[in-house]
């Protein structure tokens, strides 16, 4: 069978799920449930330096073993400036020109800024960045970071850590609809392995969740759940759903049926 | 001696010390990122940055995130 591939910033993944290093039980628990989902994609972050220096080279060293590409975030930045350097500090660190854009605009839901999204996503396009914003579902946003030079975006399925699934599958859809040519990834918001399901059978072409395995139960099993979900998902999208009907229709043959008319 | 701040916290040091020098005074080690006053300073800069006073120094490293 043809492997079902997808290309994203230059590189070839064979996996549809990308995922989170935080909030795991454990650093054995993180690199298990990440070896488990088989996903292709691990974002990571920066923060200042504290007194336990070799927690973060032990952290990084457990991501760099597992062979994956990282995608370093913006995560906390309030504006376009903070994120412009961490993505400047994060290239560096983590030797990629990938980057996870999130600019933070309001501390109750999380909920991104699209004005300094937008301002830091040209500057980093401009400066040879491959941009992964994170933005709401807003469909104009959308035309306007794909405007300034991003080719994949990551519109959230609910606020992040939230659980909630996805909120609004219509908006969701009418940026599929809207952009054919554009890597489009949900990222946040993701609760159960159903709501990967459905964000794929949107025809979305990747889904990038965190607190739905590190928060699970037992999130080694439920990173196996996601990685079977995600590829489920992805299948039934190619294969083409059946129309939806406003009526009942058997399934099974009319013709032939016995004791027509005797009972 | 001149006053810098370090990941939001004061410190006093020599005059006259470059950016690769103050690392190695604080131990720091590995994979670091450096930004001094919101400026991002590149590993190639690290010898011929000096530490002035006032400068806010901020040092970051890997961590998990999402």
């Amino acid at each position: 069978m043809r492997e079902d591939l997808l290309e994203v910033g230059g590189k070839e993944l064979s996996s549809r799920l990308f995922i989170g290093s935080a909030l795991y039980p454990s650093p054995k628990i993180m690199e298990e449930s990440i070896r488990a989902s088989k996903a292709d994609v691990v974002t990571v972050s920066l923060r200042r330096q504290g007194v336990n220096k070799e927690a973060g080279e032990s952290f990084w060293n457990i991501i760099k073993d597992l062979g994956v590409e990282v995608l370093p975030n913006t995560a906390g930045c309030h504006s376009a400036k903070e994120a412009i350097l961490i993505a400047q500090m994060a290239r560096e660190v983590f030797g990629t020109n990938w980057i996870k854009l999130e600019v933070i605009g309001n501390q109750y839901n999380l909920q991104p800024d699209p004005y300094a999204t937008l301002e830091a996503a040209k500057v980093l396009v401009e400066d040879g960045f491959e941009v992964f914003p994170y933005t709401t579902d807003d469909l104009v946003v959308a035309k306007k970071l794909v405007d300034v030079g991003c080719k994949i975006l990551m519109p959230w399925g609910s606020p992040i850590g939230s659980g909630k699934g996805l909120m609004n599958p219509y908006n969701l859809k009418a940026i599929r609809d809207a952009f054919s040519d554009i890597t489009l990834v949900v990222d946040a918001g993701i609760g159960k392995p159903s709501d990967a399901v459905m964000a794929m059978e949107l025809g979305y072409d990747a889904v990038l969740l965190n607190s739905a395995v590190a928060l699970a139960c037992d999130p080694v099993k439920m990173a196996g759940a996601f990685r079977d979900a995600i590829q489920a998902g992805r299948s039934g999208y190619e294969a083409g759903a059946m129309k939806q009907r406003e009526f009942a229709s058997p399934s099974t043959p009319t013709v032939g049926m016995p004791f027509w008319h005797q009972s | 001696m001149i006053k810098v701040s370090l990941n939001g916290e004061e410190l006093v040091v020599e005059d006259g010390l470059s950016l690769s020098e103050f690392i190695k005074l604080y131990s720091f080690d590995g994979s670091l990122g450096v930004a001094i006053n919101m400026e991002f300073i590149s590993k190639d800069s690290y010898e011929t940055t000096l530490i002035k006073d006032g400068d806010k120094i901020d040092i970051l490293a890997p961590v998990c995130g999402g």
